[in-house]
């Protein structure tokens, strides 16, 4: 059964499509949620969230062929309303020790892709989200940008070029830490 | 060059339970009883104001008044319902709400001095205000809000309800690139002490404004902003936006003439505003007709 006939199912409130279509998808939701939030427990707790968000607004999606663009624009919603919430409850002094500290998990002292991608603006940390963990083309990230494809692509490859530079030039260029 | 090749994030194996997880919860919202159907909203939130009234003597009303107190309300519960009132004395811009997508934003009012903004889905009372910034702002006076997650607003009948609130000159909305977000800007006539309390079950946003105690009202200041070109509201100018992305302090604003122009501040001196410029020309396209301008407090910006 290909994504579209899922979809439809899904649609229809066939939980199990529904289930089969996100879980297919968990990797690269997950790398995108990562992405914002740079802890392992909070991008888990933002794919459960954007998964339980798209389950309850899909009968509003019209154009199915866009579901992929609509699923990661949810997860993006979801880590950056999460990003929000973390930095008002540091401003207003509540701040609840589990999740006050993301604790980096991987190898400490690599300075890996997602510190790469954190350094860019925040359209081109976007646009390479979208293309490299959303897996979505130029032309659906153009429409949920509102931006023409070649823009997209001009700002992609500047955006590449970036990440380039950091990563092969390191802490020379005053990477943070969090 | 490839960045997957440099992605080695190990995915947790516990992923596909977050995602059961999440379908759980969606499965049990689904299930859940909607919230009833009101007759007439307004009059039973003027009902539970009443109550709030006799039983708490005028507390709604100080509390959003007073810096404080406001601020020690944040996130309790009064009569289930009020989550939060916001205070713009020392913050200009605050923020709340829920993460929602397919909401509709209805605008309603049954005091002279008092908006009521709820959200619909299916036609129904959401538990929940979908997240939102909202932001006070002096040049001139006005109130701005953004609700994410929502894809419906009838600004015009919103406008409508807004004009008939004391002190308001203009209701205007504000382009977004974002197809499930809405912007709109309430401007008033006078320096006024705004509230803004956010409800939950159902979610909505009360906005009062009153004028402004004449011990608290300062002086007023000029200031210095950077500013573009007029244009109508449109393409254009959200384009703009989105090449200032990275920087604070952006916002569009309605000038003299009736259309719009992008601009950054406010800055307390020329100097300041002028080194801001430099940079800005220098990193962002169609930057070079942007200028420095100096403006009243409460003053729209000239068309240029």
């Amino acid at each position: 059964m290909n994504d579209q006939q899922l979809i439809q199912q899904a649609k229809s409130g066939n939980n199990d499509s529904f289930a089969t279509l996100i879980k297919s998808r968990g990797e690269k939701l997950y790398k995108v949620a990562y992405c914002y939030v740079k802890d392992e427990a909070l991008a888990l707790e933002v794919v459960s969230e954007a998964t339980y968000k798209s389950y309850i607004s899909l009968d509003k999606l019209k154009h199915t062929e866009y579901f992929d663009t609509w699923l990661v624009r949810i997860v993006i919603n979801e880590a950056i309303d999460l990003i929000r919430k973390r930095k008002r409850m540091v401003l207003t002094g509540e701040v609840d020790q589990e999740i006050a500290a993301p604790q980096k998990t991987g190898i400490e002292d690599r300075l890996d892709l997602y510190e790469a991608i954190d350094q860019l603006k925040e359209d081109e940390k976007e646009i390479l989200t979208l293309k490299y963990f959303g897996d979505l083309t130029f032309a659906h990230i153009a429409k949920q940008l509102g931006k023409s494809e070649n823009t997209i692509k001009t700002k992609h490859y500047r955006a590449l070029d970036k990440v380039k530079a950091i990563l092969e030039g390191g802490r020379q260029y005053g990477i943070k830490r969090i | 060059m490839e960045l997957k090749e440099y992605d080695t994030l190990t995915i947790p194996k516990e992923l596909d339970d977050f995602i059961d997880r999440g379908i759980a919860k969606g499965v049990a919202h689904s299930n859940a009883m909607p919230l009833p159907k009101r007759r007439n909203p307004y009059r039973t939130w003027g009902q539970a104001a009443a109550a709030v009234i006799i039983g708490g003597g005028l507390f709604l009303t100080v509390a959003a008044n007073v810096p404080v107190m406001a601020k020690g309300l944040e996130n309790i519960p009064v009569i289930g319902q009020l989550v939060k009132v916001l205070d713009f004395t020392h913050q200009q811009e605050q923020s709340g709400g829920q993460v929602t997508d397919g909401t509709k934003i209805t605008v309603g009012s049954d005091k002279e001095n008092t908006i009521d903004i709820h959200f619909k889905m299916n036609e129904e009372l959401v538990s929940d205000v979908p997240a939102y910034v909202t932001k006070y702002e002096k040049y001139p006076y006005r109130l701005t809000f953004e609700f994410n997650g929502v894809r419906e607003f009838d600004a015009q009948a919103a406008a409508e309800e807004f004009r008939q609130m004391p002190f308001v000159k203009d209701v205007y909305r504000i382009i977004t690139m974002d197809d499930s977000a809405y912007r709109f800007a309430v401007e008033f006539t006078q320096d006024v002490d705004v509230s803004v309390s956010e409800y939950k079950e159902p979610g909505m946003i009360q906005v009062t404004a009153k004028a402004k105690d004449s011990k608290e009202a300062g002086t007023p200041e000029s200031a210095y902003f950077i500013q573009s070109g007029s244009y109508e509201m449109g393409e254009q100018l959200a384009i703009l936006e989105e090449y200032l992305f990275s920087y604070d302090g952006v916002s569009f604003q309605k000038d003299q003439q009736g259309t719009y122009i992008l601009q950054m501040g406010p800055f307390t001196t020329e100097a300041e505003a002028a080194k801001q410029l430099k940079q800005i020309q220098a990193e962002v396209p169609d930057a070079e007709s942007f200028y420095v301008a100096e403006r009243a407090e409460g003053q729209r910006p000239a068309a240029r």
